[in-house]
């Protein structure tokens, strides 16, 4: 089909125009969206408020790669809520940047509505969290603790439930 | 996600509307997405539905740590961590931390949606020294405190009979329950549940919304009372049904002298299925324990539609063949999408009916994904090229087939050539979890591995290490003690003590292993997409023993210390480093908890493989 090597425009925030294969660029919900509703040939260079150059970079990266994957099925089979933190070997490797790329890809992702891609995100910061203690979770998220002693005091006694999992 | 939904409509309405009307197009079309302000890129910058997001992923432990770093992050956290709960209630003071979590200023109360409350003692199944009191009263504070009519599951998870008071209660309280659970409960003294529902019919309105039912009856009465939930529910998806508490002559299918058959069970609950108007049953999910179902055919497998069944669970009924077979040639809808077989059998005299079952079943069917057998036969293990249909597919493999009944010296039947272990482990690349027993398993523990370095690599590291997703391991035969161990009369301590050093060294040979055999093809040749750069490296959870149902003796062990049931042993392994599942160099418990076993982090629940009954399985959702 002709439609296979199509290619598209898309302009960043940061006003570079960038050509990408139209498969790749439907990988993002949002595009294909726009694009499906435009019809026929895109001919004109679509901007893209939201993401800045560099982070596009990194999500068309991404979705060359995952460009042949299955559609994501939505499986709302209740035991699929039990999620699992596994990023696939190629995935962690794309991680592998520094925090604010990594919250940028996520934003990016999920303004795109690039499903996959946000959930590699997020498990990669969950990853991030995972056995740190809640100072720890602080010092590497920057994150002010706003409890008082008491407040912090009430938290732990309601959650002691939980304690020994 | 849901907000930019809303976006999208309120923009391109207006581009599709130009798109048709070319007359109209003044102005060039012009595609732009959606332009909103640009949050930051912090954990505090973005918005509160992607730090939700992020927490979904994270286990009780981490949401714990997660609360306490700030009011943000608490609002973030609280959600997954309340929204499936479990409460151990065993002990006097465990009310103290119920009534902690119940407090009004706590904000995870009001996420709950399945709560679940364990009540079991550690000393054994079937019965329990403790009172249940203490269970009682959690209960019934929980079920008071919880906010009304939000609860879609409540499991009682106990050695002791629930109570008809607490089950009203709680029908009385919540009315959107998706998950009913109606207990053997014990009422010798009380009404039944069908005396209770006929006093106060309104009570089944609470059971309106529920797809999910967990029957298990204690008379023909209580059945009379699931009759009735069963008609005022949803078309049900799931349906646990366990005849474990009736008598033989409420469960066991009779013939009279002119031939008829009667079910009672399947008669009171299902014979208005076989009306001809009436639509089958369409299940996602179905378990039966100590169900007769040697009329089938004509009966359960008759009123079913296995079209939309993933799950499937036969645990110790009368003549689970007869189900198999009916299932592969059924009067409605073929089980084109099972996922799950689970199939406990111990009526040894019937095993041989199952020995041919099982494997015309595997060999009709294709796709599974979670397999467990728990036979105890020879002869029963299904043969290695029905299995092997669903090498693709299978993630998780139970294979606990006993040579023969009650066997107290625990012998297995397995594969064990080297060759058959090879060729099962080298089609299975999706399995995460294996359960089996390896017959040449090192017989000592002191001698760790080397001595028989030889034979171990080739029969058995070598082919397991061909499994590149493998993340839990249950060796089903405990490592025996013996050649050269001068210390026979062994204390339990040094006998954990050496099933972790056996451990430690095992985790390291499997990883050798792993590079070797997934070593990347030697020339920079043609990239191959299939070979992982690096080797998997995927061990995390190495287990001992097996079900705690039998009671066999541990050789090498000291009198003193053999107990009733054996304690098994995880050894764990996160993140490259070993660590044990109890802080205090004993990482062993008896039975394995499902909650347990998510804490780890790590897929095992292949280890829970006591999947009881009564106590209720598990939570509602995980069924």
């Amino acid at each position: 089909m002709a439609t296979d090597t199509q290619t598209i425009r898309l302009t960043t925030s940061d006003n570079v125009e960038m050509t990408v294969e139209r498969a790749v660029a439907e990988r993002s919900i949002l595009i294909k969206n726009l694009l499906e509703d435009l019809g026929g040939e895109q001919t004109e260079s679509i901007p893209v408020p939201n993401v800045a150059e560099p982070v596009m970079k990194k999500v068309i990266e991404w979705c060359e790669h995952h460009k042949k994957d299955p559609p994501t099925t939505q499986d709302d089979d209740s035991d699929s809520r039990k999620k699992s933190t596994d990023i696939d070997e190629w995935d962690q490797k794309f991680m592998q940047v520094d925090q604010e790329m990594l919250f940028e890809i996520i934003l990016a992702a999920n303004y795109l509505d690039i499903k996959a891609l946000l959930d590699v995100g997020c498990k990669t910061v969950a990853n991030m969290i995972k056995g740190k203690s809640p100072d720890e979770i602080r010092k590497t998220f920057n994150i002010q603790n706003d409890f008082t002693p008491e407040e912090e005091d009430q938290i732990r006694r309601e959650n002691e439930w939980a304690e020994d999992r | 996600m849901a907000t930019m939904t809303v976006d999208e409509t309120v923009l391109f309405p207006s581009v599709t509307t130009t798109k048709e009307d070319s007359m109209i197009k003044v102005q060039p079309l012009k595609a732009e997405l959606p332009h909103r302000p640009h949050a930051e890129p912090t954990m505090m910058g973005i918005s509160p539905e992607l730090r939700l997001e992020i927490c979904e992923y994270l286990r009780p432990k981490d949401l714990l740590n997660v609360c306490l770093t700030s009011k943000t992050m608490q609002q973030a956290a609280v959600k997954p961590l309340y929204r499936d709960i479990w409460l151990a209630v065993t002990k006097e003071k465990a009310i103290n931390k119920v009534a902690s979590m119940l407090s009004r200023e706590n904000p995870g109360i009001d996420h709950i949606q399945s709560c679940q409350l364990i009540d079991w003692c550690e000393k054994s199944k079937s019965s329990c020294p403790h009172s249940p009191a203490s269970g009682y009263s959690a209960a019934r504070y929980v079920i008071n405190s919880l906010p009304k009519d939000k609860l879609h599951s409540f499991s009682w998870d106990s050695t002791h009979a629930f109570t008809v008071d607490l089950a009203v209660l709680l029908l009385k309280r919540q009315k959107n329950l998706r998950h009913v659970e109606l207990h053997s409960v014990n009422h010798k003294e009380g009404p039944c549940f069908a005396d209770v529902f006929k006093k106060d019919q309104s009570l089944l309105k609470s059971v309106e919304k529920a797809d999910s039912l967990h029957f298990e009856p204690n008379c023909l009465t209580c059945v009379e009372a699931a009759k009735m939930m069963l008609d005022s529910c949803r078309p049900p998806k799931k349906i646990k049904i366990s005849a474990a508490s009736l008598d033989d002559e409420e469960r066991l299918t009779t013939t009279n002298d002119e031939g008829e058959t009667n079910d009672p069970l399947f008669n009171a609950l299902f014979s208005n299925f076989l009306l001809p108007d009436v639509k089958p049953l369409r299940l996602t999910n179905l378990t039966l324990e100590m169900v007769d179902l040697t009329q089938c055919k004509t009966t359960y497998a008759n009123v079913m539609s296995f079209d939309l069944l993933k799950k499937l669970r036969i645990r110790n009924c009368w003549r689970p063949d007869l189900f198999l077979d009916s299932m592969m040639y059924p009067k409605d809808g073929m089980a084109m999408h099972l996922k799950e077989l689970i199939l406990t059998h111990t009526e040894e005299s019937d095993e041989r009916f199952i020995t041919g079952a099982v494997d015309r079943f595997l060999g009709h069917n294709k796709g599974l994904t979670n397999l467990h057998l728990y036979l105890q036969n020879e002869g029963t293990l299904p043969t290695l090229e029905k299995l092997l249909r669903h090498g693709s597919t299978l993630e998780k493999l139970y294979l606990c087939v006993r040579k023969s009944p009650r066997d107290p010296e625990g012998q297995f039947v397995s594969y064990t050539a080297p060759d058959q272990l090879s060729t099962l482990c080298h089609v299975m690349p999706k399995l995460k979890q294996l359960a089996l027993s390896i017959e040449d398993w090192p017989a000592s523990l002191d001698c760790k591995f080397q001595k028989d370095r030889e034979s171990f690599a080739s029969k058995i590291l070598q082919p397991l290490a061909k499994l590149p997703a493998l993340q839990t391991l249950n060796v089903l035969n405990w490592p025996q003690i013996g050649c050269g161990c001068s210390c026979l009369d062994m204390r339990d301590k040094t006998y954990r003590a050496l099933c972790r050093t056996q451990a430690t060294k095992f985790f390291r040979l499997f990883k050798d292993a792993q590079a070797v055999a997934f070593a990347p093809p030697p020339p920079p040749s043609s990239p191959d997409v299939g070979t992982p750069a690096t080797p998997p490296d995927s061990l995390k959870v190495l287990a001992f023993g097996e079900h705690p149902d039998f009671t066999n003796r541990l050789p090498g062990l000291s009198d003193k210390d053999q107990k009733d049931y054996l304690r098994r042993g995880i050894f764990l392994r996160v993140q490259g480093r070993e660590s044990w599942s109890d802080k205090l160099d004993s990482p062993l418990a008896v039975a394995i908890w499902n909650a347990e076993l998510q804490g780890l982090d790590v897929e095992a629940d292949v280890l829970n493989n006591c999947f009881k009954f009564r106590p209720s399985a598990c939570a509602g959702d995980d069924w």
